[in-house]
């Protein structure tokens, strides 16, 4: 092809030629510069209500809250989560760090009740290593594991556990 | 202090080497006076243990880069390893390759094709390609755009756009796609590494800044293909967000939060433009800097005059990176778009 001979009408009946000759593909990304990495935009169902949602998935840490839950639930504690969207995390009245109600995107939100607990404790949590905090608290462990390998004491954790169960520990 | 979760994507930067000289390269170790500190470069064994340790870590895809990645000796071994270790977890998703072309040859594309590379290769301007880069050879890149077509692999048609090649704009992106590029990545150039000897020169106005989407609007629409816009724009710079339905365009930064970069020596940064090393793939914790890392894994920077915007959840400011290259911190503004 000679490229430089082309003027920019010829350049325009090639570009439509091709616009007849192939499907557009749409390939969303986030802007990170030089680096087209696949598409991180995924259609994800709320689990709430059954809306099909866009979102970005960045991160690598979700699948293992699911796993995290279901050992809680082994040890007999009344807990669930859902990963629910904007309209479903808000008509359950909670907000963001700021305040605001949340606007676009999917949520874990973390269910949890004792047998002594009349209502569920319900936060929104995407932190897989907040519930391994409450599963080690719940074993009566005195540390648990992150994701990088660092070891962190209950006791220290105690704000989290509480956000994430109701439990008060003096 | 905690930190979020390693991103899924990571771009792995080979090697320092590069047989282009360009102009507006950002890799910080080629910024003038540079004090980035350039290790010796890891091994292919070594990147085979990086691969490792970063799938053990959730990471699921990868982008390849340099300097030039086609001059890593045993680049191929590192692809077919990053292959078959996605492949016993069950993962195959493209993995991006970014070239000069410079060193491409047809055995390379086919290599690519069998490992399900996705190649994206760089022209930034046809008539300006030899001012930018310092070599004569936008035809060869067409060359390889044609070659990759004829073989089945798709390609992504990189433009760096500048004050040097915005006139022609419309014909390097015709010609990428006409020879062949199924998709266009446009970066506005943003000061950084060797960029920063040349902004005067380089850097788009805000005017021109809107004028690159019109252009690539216009071609991408006669083609009805799409492309996308990697260097965040702020949308207060953008006159019109709306008419822009084949172009889509950034607004937020995804660095630590949609991808990471790991520099030849093993150094981790939050993006290929950033000079900020905040840990290294062999050391445990693998990210030490935490403070500089949950900047943005958090998005914590936002600048002080956009704190009332009405757009400030969907809108990170322009590049975080650049405030903090031209302004030394993250959380100043980016002048290379904001006046």
């Amino acid at each position: 092809m000679e490229n430089k001979s082309l003027s920019k009408e010829e350049l325009i009946a090639q570009l439509k030629a091709l616009s007849e000759a192939e499907a557009p593909e749409s390939i969303h990304m986030g802007a990170m510069c030089y680096s087209p990495a696949p598409p991180p935009l995924r259609k994800v169902k709320c689990e709430s209500c059954g809306q099909l949602i866009e979102e970005f998935d960045w991160m690598s840490s979700r699948n293992g809250i699911k796993k995290q839950v279901e050992k809680i639930k082994a040890l007999g504690y009344d807990a669930k989560v859902e990963h629910i969207c904007a309209d479903c995390i808000n008509k359950l009245g909670i907000t963001d760090e700021d305040g605001d109600a949340f606007t676009e995107g999917l949520y874990y939100v973390f269910y949890f009740k004792t047998k002594e607990q009349q209502e569920y404790n319900i936060v929104q949590c995407s932190d897989e290593d907040a519930y391994k905090a409450v599963l080690a608290f719940l074993k009566n462990e005195q540390s648990y594991t992150d994701y990088y390998d660092a070891t962190h004491l209950i006791k220290d954790e105690l704000d989290v556990i509480k956000k994430m169960t109701g439990i008060s520990i003096e | 202090m905690k930190i979020a979760h390693l991103p899924k994507s990571v771009a792995l930067e080979l090697t320092y080497r590069c047989n282009h000289k360009c102009k507006f390269c950002s890799c910080p170790w080629d910024a003038p006076n540079s004090a980035y500190p350039k290790g010796e470069e890891l091994t292919v064994c070594d990147w085979k243990k990086v691969v490792e340790v970063l799938y053990d870590k959730g990471v699921e895809s990868f982008s390849i880069s340099g300097g030039e990645v086609l001059l890593k000796d045993g680049f191929e071994s590192i692809l077919r390893f990053i292959r078959q270790e996605g492949g016993k977890r069950g993962l195959d998703l493209p993995i991006v390759l970014i070239s000069n072309a410079r060193k491409m040859n047809e055995d390379y594309i086919r290599l690519f094709k069998e490992l399900n590379v996705h190649l994206s290769m760089s022209l930034p301007g046809y008539d300006t390609f030899q001012e930018h880069t310092g070599v004569d050879n936008a035809d060869g890149v067409l060359h390889w755009f044609q070659v990759a077509k004829r073989l089945g692999l798709k390609t992504t048609l990189n433009v760096t756009v500048t004050k040097k090649n915005y006139g022609e704009l419309f014909q390097t992106m015709s010609l990428g796609l006409i020879n062949g590029a199924d998709d266009v990545l446009l970066n506005r150039f943003l000061p950084g590494g060797r960029g920063l000897a040349h902004m005067d020169e380089l850097m788009l106005t805000p005017t021109q800044v809107n004028g690159m989407l019109d252009v690539a609007e216009e071609v991408l629409s006669y083609a009805n293909k799409q492309g996308n816009v990697g260097t965040e724009v702020p949308l207060c710079a953008i006159k019109d967000v709306e008419k822009y339905k084949h172009i889509h365009i950034g607004y937020q930064c995804a660095a630590a939060k949609g991808f990471f970069v790991i520099d030849p020596a093993g150094n981790i940064r939050t993006c290929n433009h950033s000079p900020h090393i905040v840990g290294h793939a062999f050391r445990k914790p693998m990210i030490e800097d935490i403070d500089y890392w949950n900047t943005f894994a958090n998005s914590e920077y936002s600048p002080a005059m956009c704190s009332e915007c009405a757009m400030i959840k969907k809108c990170d400011c322009g590049c975080r990176e650049v405030a903090n290259i031209l302004h030394g911190s993250p959380k100043r503004i980016d002048s290379s778009i904001i006046i």
